[in-house]
């Protein structure tokens, strides 16, 4: 024990002096060769000086060379004339003011009378700015003698940033360094240490940094602490308008599509109506459908120009933007996840509650409204606020169709993107984290405690007839309708591709297809291939977190997991805004490249991938690990081997989640597109704004395509190991 | 096979309950394993037992202490590291892998060429009976055969110290007593260093050379099974390894380890058990086995009684008798002895060579202890 302190120490200590020497010796040689640059500039500007009326001279001499100020100082005190400062300035003088009183300035004009450059080797501070001090003769070429001395002020910073950097460098070998060393000295587990700390730099670097400097970018005016950009986002009508839009907005389409979910998972639950099967796939299948797909259809078919609306009809002032379109497209895009939940829910509650209420003689609707529903409720309220805060946390629906209405995720768009008002654009997109924060409140601290239902419960398989043969058909007929109406949706984006010109001319045509291919080819490839270098990483990523939260422990994992968890909850808007405030300058100037989007995919899937990494982590017993220890494994061996086989299902669900989030993702990204990285989803935007809807269809098209080859060719992947994945659930 | 020695200097396990409470798993345990001996840890549900066995494979740090397993200090080394190889409770089959595959990938890890591990593998499955299973999946054998892969994997890599948690606690009892056989029989063919973890008294007895009983995260006593059951050192240990009558006795004198102990008007002459040192201090209970008791339906015996139930057994029979101290369990070879009614009034005596003087530790109710069976 003592000998590791020793040798930890020892080691740490020559690494030091050799980090140290190291970067000593390639500032001192930069500084020399800077200098001596320097230098010669000097000496070669000092033959241009004229032997009189400097000012001219002096004038030019600094609009070429802005990194150095000259002065001159006349005469010669070695022939016993007179030394005199040239002043025509009040800087000039304060030049001089300060000048001689720096100990060195007698000496250095004494060099020069010598024929001598003095350069003082040291930076000094002049009025705030780092600076060199060179004095070098004056020799007129008609005189042949020091007539004078040229005083150069050189810009240092250059120099200054340079060794600062180095200092950088330095000080973080120094600190890898200890790290390493002791961390192999003392840990046990060296490579669970570096993951961990790893893991601990790219949450804190990736989620809590940005996060942070966007709340401190709203907390700051000028530089300095003030709440000025709340007063003014708060006090403003137009915000405060947006924020009631979105509250509204939400409000309507979580009751809409809670009860089409709900008709939706009751039926298919409780009945056995037929088709269930196309039913279930047609009240899922939205989920992964690229944004703007429906919007565009939406617009197609009711638009002022719409299908529908004009040619049918014969309507001309309808119009689908505003309130009453957006609440239509978000219901049918996130109903299915009302669904999901309810259908997980239902199908957890004992058809035997209900048998027992019809044996207690109740009717029909005395069994569902007494038993069913009631029981239901808690499933209810979460299904409506997880629809809530999707439907405020949305954008690519409100960016198109809201018209006038105004919501607060375009409202913040519109200010960092229209107006360069970054402040107020995360002001706003932090304000629509409130609603999300109280509904996960609400789900976690209200909610979960009302919940009847164990969710553990097995699904019986038997199902109890709790409606009449008549409501049956009609149950029926409103899914049907509604499956109708979606599938009218797909089918008008899909027609659009062939379409001349929606709207004014039905013709048929290819020529949208060739020319959306042309334009957006380089934007299919980018995004594919960003997507497709994205998804490994967050799927490793989740899983080896994942790993370290369910078997591991160390100091900060509850911190760990919750910054983890934390992009769950926060709206893509602003985590696009906090990664523009935070990686636009060095040393993490990532604005512009690849690298921000594909790290923001990264991040913003995790914490699905972690979630349901742990959830199946849990049920795998931890001495099926253990044993591959004690037969030899380290940890990175046992991850490979043992965990990421045995928990393949929820690392390739996360990877097509993953790749298809990306594909399709348009809040975020939008901020963090460059004319080098463009996105799929922005283009479809730009057509549609631009109104050529022939080409958003064709690419949105292109996107269901890719979206829906991948999704189905992983589920194969997937159905293939589920019957592994019994196994691992050991008792 | 290197069979290794292990020794526990002064281990503490102190874990960090939800409230931030300390719980004092073990408690400055030490102990000595000579190399090739199989050693049980026995003792009741929580006592620490199964934590001593995972800070010896590495899966937890000891909080104060040191571990060595042969010469090397192996305290702060993790799992995969160390030259032992753990059998779990639940077998920890890989469920991803075949038999084959399982067994084989400490081998594996240990970078042993293919051809060899194949061959090895076969070998150790030879000597488990599972010849034949190496490409079955482990999902798709009985709970006996998987634990014997679970063996195999750990044999195969000719660990110096071969771990046991439980290993049999999953099986139905007639397997539990042919695998128990089973583990004896290659611990002594491979001459391996065993430490077992078991709460199962009749387990220790037949597997171990030396028992380690534990309670409350302390070793209480160190013995062979012999002494551990004939010679406890307490009326704990005496009770864990089997039901024990207690008779509380004044010791009016002692001769060297004898004490002569006063039951009644009688004068007994009882040694105390080998651990324990004679102190005047103490109080003493005489503690015997349920077969060292004999019935006499005279009042030849030390202690009147009324016999209260019979319960055959077979080839015993077991007699509860009501006695001032409680009701005493004796058992007795059924032909052999005539039966005594329910109800009769009967003496028991007590074989002085059979029985032994243990301290009475404070707040201990004999009565409580007499009914308490086991
Ligand atoms: N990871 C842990 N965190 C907190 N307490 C623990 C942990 N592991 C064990 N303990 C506690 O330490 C004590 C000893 O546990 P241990 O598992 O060693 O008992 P055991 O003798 O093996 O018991 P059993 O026969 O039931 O397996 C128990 O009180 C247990 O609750
Ligand atoms: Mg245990």
């Amino acid at each position: 024990m003592k000998n590791k302190w020793l040798k930890a120490i020892l080691f740490s200590a020559i690494g030091i002096i050799l980090i140290v020497w190291v970067f000593r010796t390639l500032e001192t040689e930069f500084t020399t060769i800077s200098i001596q640059r320097l230098k010669e500039a000097g000496l070669l500007l000092s033959q241009s000086v004229p032997s009189r009326s400097y000012d001219q001279w002096v004038s030019a001499t600094r609009q070429q060379y802005p990194d150095i100020l000259p002065f001159i100082s006349e005469g010669n005190a070695e022939f016993g004339e007179e030394v005199r400062a040239v002043i025509s300035s009040a800087a000039d003088q304060a030049f001089f003011d300060w000048a001689q009183s720096l100990p060195f300035y007698d000496y250095g004009l004494e060099s020069t009378y010598y024929e001598e450059v003095y350069f003082y080797p040291k930076r000094v501070e002049w009025e705030g700015h780092p600076v060199y001090l060179s004095f070098t003769p004056i020799i007129p070429e008609e005189l042949g003698y020091v007539s004078g001395t040229l005083i150069l002020l050189h810009d240092g910073s250059v120099i200054r940033n340079y060794g600062n950097l180095l200092t950088g460098f330095a000080v973080a070998f120094i600190v890898l360094l200890l790290c390493i060393l002791f961390v192999n000295a003392f840990s046990k587990d060296p490579i669970l240490v570096y993951t961990i700390l790893i893991v601990f730099l790219i949450v804190g670097v990736f989620i809590a940094f940005p996060l942070y400097q966007a709340f401190r970018l709203t907390m700051l005016k000028d530089g300095v602490f003030s709440l000025e950009v709340w007063k003014y986002v708060l006090s403003n009508r137009n915000y405060l308008q947006a924020l009631w839009g979105s509250i509204l907005l939400g409000v309507l389409t979580a009751t809409v599509s809670t009860a089409i979910g709900f008709l939706f998972a009751f039926t298919l639950t409780r009945t056995n109506v037929r088709g269930k099967k196309f039913f279930s796939t047609m009240a899922t299948l939205p989920v992964i459908s690229p944004p703007f797909s429906l919007t565009l259809s939406m617009i197609l078919l009711f638009g002022s120009y719409g299908l529908i609306t004009r040619r049918i009809l014969g309507l001309t002032n309808v119009d689908i933007y505003g309130l009453d379109g957006l609440v239509i497209v978000q219901t049918m895009g996130m109903f299915p996840i009302a669904f999901m939940v309810l259908s997980g829910v239902l199908e957890a509650i004992d058809s035997t509650f209900e048998e027992a209420a019809m044996n207690l003689k109740a009717s029909r609707w005395k069994v569902f409204s007494t038993v069913t529903l009631p029981l239901s409720v808690p499933g209810i309220a979460s299904a409506w606020l997880l629809v809530f805060t999707n439907s405020i946390a949305d954008f690519a629906n409100p960016l198109i169709l809201a018209g006038k209405y105004k919501v607060l995720s375009v409202e913040a768009y519109m200010e960092v993107t229209g107006m360069n008002h970054l402040d107020i654009g995360a002001a706003l997109s932090i304000v629509l984290l409130i609603p999300t924060f109280l509904a996960f409140g609400l789900q976690r601290y209200w909610i979960s405690k009302k919940s009847y239902v164990t969710v553990t419960g097995k699904p019986s398989g038997r199902i109890l007839e709790v409606v009449s043969p008549g409501v049956k058909r009609m149950l029926f007929a409103m899914m049907a309708v509604i499956s109708g109406f979606l599938i009218s949706l797909y089918a008008t984006i899909v027609a659009g591709c062939f379409v001349k010109n929606w709207g004014i001319d039905y013709g048929f045509t290819f020529d949208n297809i060739v020319e959306a291919l042309q334009r957006g080819k380089d934007a299919i490839g980018d995004t594919t291939l960003l997507a497709a270098i994205a998804t490994p990483i967050a799927g490793l990523l989740a899983m080896i977190v994942a790993m370290i939260i369910v078997r591991k422990r160390f100091p900060g994992k509850g911190l760990m997991q919750a910054l983890v968890m934390i992009p769950y909850a926060v709206p893509g808007t602003l985590v696009g805004i906090s990664f523009i405030i935070a990686f636009n300058k060095p040393p993490l100037l990532l604005v512009g490249t690849a690298a921000i989007i594909i790290i923001n995919y990264i991040i913003r899937e995790l914490p699905v991938g972690v979630e349901s990494g742990i959830a199946t982590l849990r049920q795998i017993d931890p001495s099926i690990e253990e044993a591959a220890q004690s037969l030899g494994a380290d940890t990175a061996t046992v991850f490979r081997t043992i965990v990421l086989p045995l928990i393949r299902p929820a690392f390739i669900s996360s990877l097509s989640y993953t790749f298809v989030r990306s594909m399709t993702a348009v809040s975020a990204v939008i901020f963090l597109i460059s004319a080098k990285w463009y996105h799929i989803t922005i283009l479809i935007y730009n057509f549609s704004e631009n109104l050529r809807f022939g080409l958003a269809s064709v690419l949105a098209t292109t996107l269901m395509i890719i979206v829906l080859a991948v999704f189905w060719g992983l589920r194969f992947f997937v159905g293939k190991s589920s019957s592994m994945q019994k196994n691992i659930i050991t008792r | 096979m290197s069979a290794s020695s292990v020794s526990l200097t002064n281990v503490y396990k102190i874990f960090k309950g939800f409230s931030g409470e300390e719980i004092v798993a073990v408690n400055d345990i030490s102990f000595q394993i000579e190399p090739g001996t199989f050693v049980t840890l026995l003792g009741p549900s929580g006592c620490g037992k199964t934590t001593s066995l995972r800070m010896i494979a590495g899966f937890e740090n000891p909080t104060k202490g040191k571990i060595k397993i042969g010469d090397e200090d192996v305290t702060f080394i993790p799992p995969w590291k160390r030259d032992t190889a753990m059998v779990f409770q639940s077998y920890g089959l890989f469920p991803h892998m075949n038999v084959g595959e399982n067994v084989g990938y400490g081998l594996k890890m240990r970078k042993v060429p293919v051809s060899e591990i194949h061959d090895r593998v076969s070998a150790i499955l030879d000597l488990v009976g599972l010849n034949g299973f190496e490409d079955r999946p482990p999902s798709s054998l009985s709970g006996g055969q998987q634990q014997r892969v679970a063996l195999a994997r750990a044999l195969v890599v000719e660990p110096s110290v071969l771990l046991f948690d439980e290993p049999l606690s999953n099986l139905d009892v007639l397997l539990r007593e042919q695998m128990r056989v089973e583990i004896r029989r290659i611990q002594q063919k491979t001459g391996i260093t065993a430490i077992y973890v078991t709460h199962d008294r009749t387990e220790a007895m037949t597997l171990s050379d030396t028992v380690i009983v534990m309670n409350n995260g302390k070793i209480v006593q160190t013995g062979t099974p012999f002494d551990i059951y004939e010679e406890p050192n307490s009326i704990f240990v005496a009770g864990f390894m089997g039901k024990m009558a207690y008779f509380p006795v004044k010791i009016v004198a002692w001769e060297g380890k004898n004490g002569i102990a006063e039951l009644y008007d009688k004068k007994l002459t009882i040694r105390i058990a080998k651990t324990v040192t004679p102190n005047d201090a103490h109080q003493y209970v005489m503690a015997c086995r349920p077969e060292s008791l004999k019935i006499h339906e005279n009042g030849k015996g030390a202690v009147p009684g009324v016999v209260a139930t019979n319960v055959y057994l077979g080839n015993a029979i077991e007699s509860y008798i009501k006695t001032e101290f409680g009701e005493i369990m004796v058992k007795s070879e059924l032909h052999k002895e005539r039966l005594c009614p329910e109800g009769s009034k009967v003496s028991l005596s007590i074989r002085e060579d059979k029985t032994i003087l243990l301290p009475l530790e404070q707040g201990i109710d004999l009565l409580s202890l007499n009914k308490a069976s086991t």
